[in-house]
């Protein structure tokens, strides 16, 4: 019994030791950036990055809820509309994806702090209420991607003249050596998707432009008909998304050879 | 940046994540597998993560992390449903490995998370404030 006051003042003093250790106040150029007992929906810690003058602060969470958002793989895009009248009450702002005060008093800070990571945290847990995770991928930003990584700067958007003398735009065209073009032309499993990219491959391929490759890839996760595949190989020889990385290398390895 | 990864010769989805924060004086960044969502990532920052009570009374984990860690998919992979609702990935251990660039935590990164090591030339860098307007 005559331990209890020890052993609550001990706990008292652990506690506090631990939380002010948590809770962090670290100076960053020209601000200060204070980690918050409050936890994003990883359990994350806040973190609030306070700037101010002689007399006035500004807090900011530097776009943490985005942040923790998109760490999570939730597709970031415009949110501010939907996110407005969730701080709206509290006085903060949002814009571009960061939370933060008004100018306030420099006694403020701590209020500032507070409404600050409250906002930030309360934005994430909307975030990841609100939004579902894409089950169905994006091919064509895929394999744009990956041209991206395989081919540099050799692969950009190019519109080329057809037969009919229509300009065609092609996402993904590979510059090779000599002249030599690779359009890398994805299709979604759509009726106007489908006819669209037929026609421009096929007005292509009319030129008979020897300096010029051409495949259509299409996403074999979908399920397409032979007719629709056989559509597809009018415009263009027809490759499976899966197995695009494959035949492309190996269409930029063989232009690389025969040049 | 998104890295699409092949598994097993096919693309199905799954991407190499690398979010940098080029305002950062010091080195900050965070290395993660989408499929489609995020399911492990390793968090070279200074944040402070607090751990779930099953994690830390299993031994697995400290109650909290500070600076660099890793919330690896073992240790999370029990928070997943199968929904739509994007994962919370709870559980973390510090990254206390010797390396402490950008490369070497890269490629610790990929080595523990079987992606083929990377060639010496790759070219998966991080922003610099310099290149910025």
């Amino acid at each position: 019994m005559s331990d209890e006051p020890d052993n609550i003042a001990r706990l008292a003093h652990f506690i506090l030791r631990d939380l002010s250790e948590m809770t962090a106040i670290k100076r960053v150029d020209d601000a200060l950036r204070v980690t918050t007992h409050c936890m994003y929906p990883s359990n994350g810690l806040v973190q609030v990055t306070v700037r101010g003058g002689a007399n006035t602060v500004v807090a900011s969470d530097e776009g943490g809820a985005m942040g923790e958002a998109m760490a999570a793989g939730i597709p970031i895009k415009d949110y501010n509309r939907q996110l407005a009248h969730l701080i709206k009450s509290e006085g903060v702002l949002l814009k571009d994806g960061v939370i933060f005060t008004p100018h306030m008093p420099i006694e403020a800070a701590p209020l500032a702090i507070l409404l600050v990571a409250n906002a930030s945290q309360e934005i994430a847990r909307w975030l990841y209420e609100h939004t579902k995770i894409p089950r169905t991928r994006d091919f064509k930003e895929m394999l744009a991607s990956f041209l991206k990584t395989t081919f540099d700067e050799r692969v950009a958007a190019a519109t080329i003249i057809g037969h009919s003398q229509k300009p065609h735009k092609f996402s993904n065209v590979v510059s090779l050596p000599y002249g030599r073009r690779l359009i890398v032309d994805a299709v979604t499993h759509e009726p106007s998707s489908i006819n669209a990219r037929v026609v421009a491959n096929l007005d292509i391929k009319a030129t008979n432009n020897p300096l010029i490759d051409q495949r259509i890839v299409y996403d074999d996760e979908d399920e397409w008909t032979a007719a629709d595949l056989n559509l597809l190989q009018v415009g263009a020889q027809v490759v499976p998304f899966s197995r695009s990385a494959d035949v492309i290398a190996r269409i930029a390895h063989s232009q690389f050879r025969i040049s | 940046m998104k890295y699409p990864l092949e598994v097993q010769g096919e693309l199905i989805g799954a991407q190499l994540m690398v979010v940098g924060f080029p305002r950062e004086r010091v080195l900050k960044f965070r290395l993660g597998i989408l499929f489609p969502a995020m399911i492990c990532r390793l968090d070279y920052t200074d944040e402070t993560h607090a751990n779930s009570v099953d994690g830390m009374l299993a031994g697995s984990v400290p109650p909290i992390v500070q600076g660099p860690h890793y919330h690896a998919w073992p240790l999370n992979r029990r928070f997943f449903r199968g929904s739509a609702k994007p994962p919370k990935l709870h559980d973390a251990v510090p990254y206390n490995e010797a390396g402490r660039t950008f490369d070497a935590v890269l490629r610790w990164f990929c080595n523990d998370t079987n992606i083929e090591q990377l060639p010496p030339s790759h070219m998966i860098e991080l922003p610099r404030s310099d290149l910025l307007l």
